[in-house]
């Protein structure tokens, strides 16, 4: 009989506090969209197409870690690995369009690797629709400390009289770095050699070794290297508070390199999502990534927090997108 | 010295101590279990540790790690489905053990090598770090192929039955490899166009089929009950003799797998089938390989060991990971603010050698932990066979669909649990398929590279001293494996 009583009361209790939970979400500045009050009601998952333990792995996790703050629901991550990204984005576009599901992206898995492919599976610019984009990584042109050249003119001095000489290392077909090198390449007009790694640690050991004579690197990644003076950085993408005084790409008048060398992290929803719920969810993720304890953690994993809306990460995507098939039409690299 | 025992104080501290112990427990569970490996694990955990204390962190991830290598051994010997892709070679031999009734000193004698060689692989971390950090980036694409090249040739010498049928698995194996992306140009092979093959075939799924899957599907037909089950557990330890036996091949796997794990290109699989080629060269009854000699488990287990540890050393001291496991701890290193490079630990000592003298700690615990684990491990044997095998095959295919969330990864371990029944049937030999499976895509994306660098010159091989004489060595193993032949064959014939 009192264990029944103490449950009563325990609804009382509940029954009391509910009216002033509703009114605390009415005060909320999310007032527009009181009549969907009740999204998200169950655990919303943030499909992760790449292996676990990579950073855009961790960044969906750090993501995953706050976003309930916001959602008021259980964030699980689910990761689908597979061609680059393909496969699990994919398998989103299958999905429900109910927003219980959100993927994450980035330029290889929605515009390099596609592009890349015979048959796109997808055009993120028309079946993604962008929540919001999150941090972005600069690149850095990295020479081994046996190498002859200080800077990066000597360096295309030396390409343009060599054809065909200079080794430039990279990891993965159609990654970011991948792209970075096809950039230098053609912006600086250098005929050289393209050795493809299967991953970016055998790129770091080719190049400490002296095995190539460069490659491109996150500078997050390289500024250990760098430091101690294991690698020569010749040119970055953007200005850095770690390089501050390495030349940029747009000060040696190089187009494309800071388009496709930049690894950025954005999350996507499903086209056919319905409108107030797209609405929540973008405004979580914007209030998540501006936490302090987010862009702290972010940037400890290497990572430029740089927060873009929905339309000025469209607008990024569309850029990218130029860059890169102009430059698969005129190298004409595809992979079938 | 000094700054190891400062190390050592502040592994002991209570914290450290209990999260390291958390650590080797997790490790040994996750180990124990197939398919559900290190990396997905720490994967999982690091939002969680954001809060704890870098090196504390760092202790309990990298004992999850070392602890799962010493689990990985037991399903390996127990039930024949390999926890990762170096205990294929743990399989050979102590699967055979575990029908013999001599499953404790196969467990035994591998609890007992990890530890000496995972402690002897400490040391060598401790005392080298640096200098041999330099000494792993000095291997280009022409040595990692020289070297592989020869790991290949060794698979020569697994072959108990008909070399010819060895060759087909081994070119089966190439082909099986080749399937899916190709690694440096991206373009795809064999996948019709269907995005799901692009990838091509799973380790995990084509080991736990042909291994796991297929043993059961050989048993369901046979109307004998596996021996194991009927005879008799004979003993719990190794005895003597068993220590006489895997003494030295300890030691000398425990070398092996050190100086080859250094290198950030290698798998353990490459050191692990070197090691098992050398000792069943050295040894005085070379047939016994592959019939349960215990040198093969502890040569095997061991060799493993210490190359896992020793991936810590270009992981330390350059910041260059050398597999998927030390790629999360590479991102772990960067999110805790410790900034993994070449200077990483002049500028964290505490960091380093704490974390050094903790991996001495959890190697004592994961023995300690272990060997009170045998009798209930040898006891799951006793459960009769119709029970357990439905237990295997749902953690074979539990495995095999956690890797990548994928369904079609279960199918495909159904599909290579059939193709490994009939190929066992006609005495096909299955070890040399996987590894040639795994070492195929290696020696050809290494040969390709050597040769881009080169522009095209074959000479590139030979005029490096290294890839030079490592070359040598590989056309020696083909050349002894036929030389060889023939006296086993009369000694049989005598017998």
């Amino acid at each position: 009989m009192g264990k029944r009583m103490s449950i009563k009361s325990f609804g009382r209790v509940c029954l009391f506090l509910l009216p002033i939970m509703g009114m605390g979400l009415l005060v909320s500045p999310a007032t527009a969209e009181s009549q969907e009050v009740n999204f998200p009601t169950k655990p919303v998952e943030i499909l992760v197409p790449f292996g676990p333990g990579g950073s855009m792995d961790i960044t969906s996790r750090i993501l995953g870690e706050y976003l309930p703050e916001e959602l008021k629901v259980t964030v699980i991550i689910r990761n689908r690995p597979g061609a680059g990204g393909m496969t699990g984005t994919t398998s989103f576009l299958r999905g429900k369009p109910d927003g219980y599901t959100i993927v994450e992206g980035n330029g290889a898995s929605l515009i390099s690797i596609v592009q890349m492919a015979k048959n796109p599976p997808y055009d993120p610019r028309e079946d993604l629709l962008p929540l919001g984009y999150v941090a972005n990584t600069p690149y850095v042109l990295v020479v081994p400390k046996t190498s002859p050249f200080d800077s990066f003119d000597e360096f295309v001095q030396y390409g343009r009289s060599n054809p065909g000489e200079l080794k430039g290392g990279f990891a993965n077909v159609g990654s970011e770095a991948h792209f970075a090198l096809l950039s230098i390449l053609r912006d600086a007009k250098i005929k050289g050699k393209e050795i493809p790694f299967t991953g970016a640690a055998q790129t770091t050991s080719a190049i400490v070794g002296g095995h190539v004579d460069w490659i491109t690197k996150t500078v997050p990644s390289a500024i250990g290297y760098i430091k101690s003076g294991d690698m020569k950085p010749l040119l970055q993408t953007s200005k850095t508070s770690q390089l501050p005084n390495l030349p940029t790409a747009k000060e040696k008048g190089l187009p494309t390199f800071a388009i496709t060398a930049n690894l950025w992290v954005a999350f996507f929803a499903h086209p056919d999502i319905p409108r107030s719920r797209y609405d929540i969810l973008v405004s979580a993720i914007a209030n998540t990534v501006k936490k302090p304890e987010v862009t702290k953690k972010l940037e400890a994993l290497g990572f430029n927090v740089d927060y873009k809306n929905p339309k000025e990460c469209s607008t990024l995507i569309e850029e990218q997108w130029q860059a890169i098939a102009a430059m698969i039409k005129e190298i004409g690299i595809k992979t079938n | 010295m000094e700054f190891f025992l400062n190390g050592l104080m502040i592994a002991l501290q209570p914290e450290n101590l209990f999260f390291c112990f958390m650590g080797v427990l997790g490790g040994t569970l996750i180990g124990v279990l197939p398919g559900i490996g290190p990396t997905a694990t720490v994967a999982i955990l690091l939002p969680a540790t954001f809060d704890l204390n870098p090196t504390t962190a760092i202790i309990m991830l990298a004992g999850i790690n070392y602890g799962a290598a010493y689990g990985g051994s037991t399903t390996a010997i127990l039930v024949n489905v390999p926890g990762e892709a170096s205990s294929v070679v743990t399989c050979l031999d102590g699967y055979k053990m575990a029908r013999q009734g001599r499953a404790g000193p196969a467990l035994g004698i591998s609890a007992f090598g990890s530890y000496i060689a995972g402690t002897l692989s400490i040391v060598g971390v401790m005392l080298f770090s640096p200098i041999l950090a330099r000494v792993g980036v000095a291997f280009g694409p022409p040595e990692y192929f020289a070297l592989i090249l020869t790991a290949l040739m060794i698979v020569t010498y697994l072959v108990k039955g008909s070399m010819f049928k060895a060759w087909i698995m081994v070119a089966l194996g190439l082909v099986l490899g080749t399937l899916g992306n190709d690694p440096l140009s991206g373009r795809e092979r064999f996948s019709y166009g269907v995005l799901i093959l692009r990838d091509g075939i799973g380790l995990v799924p084509l080991v736990i089929g042909m291994f796991g899957v297929s043993e059961i599907l050989e048993t369901m037909g046979a109307t004998v009950i596996p021996e194991v089950f009927q005879k008799k557990v004979r003993g719990i330890l190794p005895t003597l003799r068993d220590w006489k036996d895997s003494g030295w091949p300890i030691i000398r796997s425990s070398l092996i797998g050190f100086f080859l794990g250094i290198f950030p290109g290698m798998t353990p699989m490459i050191p692990t089938l070197l090691s098992y080629g050398v000792e069943k060269k050295l040894s005085r009854h070379p047939e016994k390989f592959g019939e349960g000699a215990i040198e093969g488990v502890a040569a095997a287990e061991s060799c493993n060991n210490a190359a896992s540890t020793a991936g810590f050393v270009p992981l330390f001291s350059l910041g260059i990971p050398s597999n998927a496991f030390n790629a999360v701890m590479l991102g772990a290193l960067m999110i805790y603010g410790l900034q993994p490079g070449p200077l990483l630990i002049q500028t964290n000592p505490e960091f380093f050698w704490g974390v050094i003298a903790s991996m001495y700690l959890g190697n004592i615990m994961l023995v300690v932990l272990n060997l009170p684990l045998i009798p209930v491990w040898i006891s799951i044997l006793r459960v009769p066979y119709t029970l357990l095998s439905i237990f295997i095959i749902i953690f074979c295919f539990l495995g095999s669909y956690s890797i990548n969330n994928s369904t079609f990864d279960a199918f495909m371990t159904f599909f290579f649990g059939i193709v490994g029944f009939v190929l066992k049937r006609y005495d096909f030999e299955l070890p040399p398929l996987i590894l040639a499976f795994v070492l195929g895509p290696l020696v050809e994306s290494t040969f390709r590279q050597s040769l881009m660098i080169s522009g095209g010159d074959f000479g590139i091989f030979f005029t490096r001293p290294i890839s030079a004489v490592l070359i040598f060595l590989a056309v020696g193993v083909i050349i002894t494996a036929f030389i060889k032949r023939k006296p086993i064959a009369e000694i049989e014939s005598e017998t």
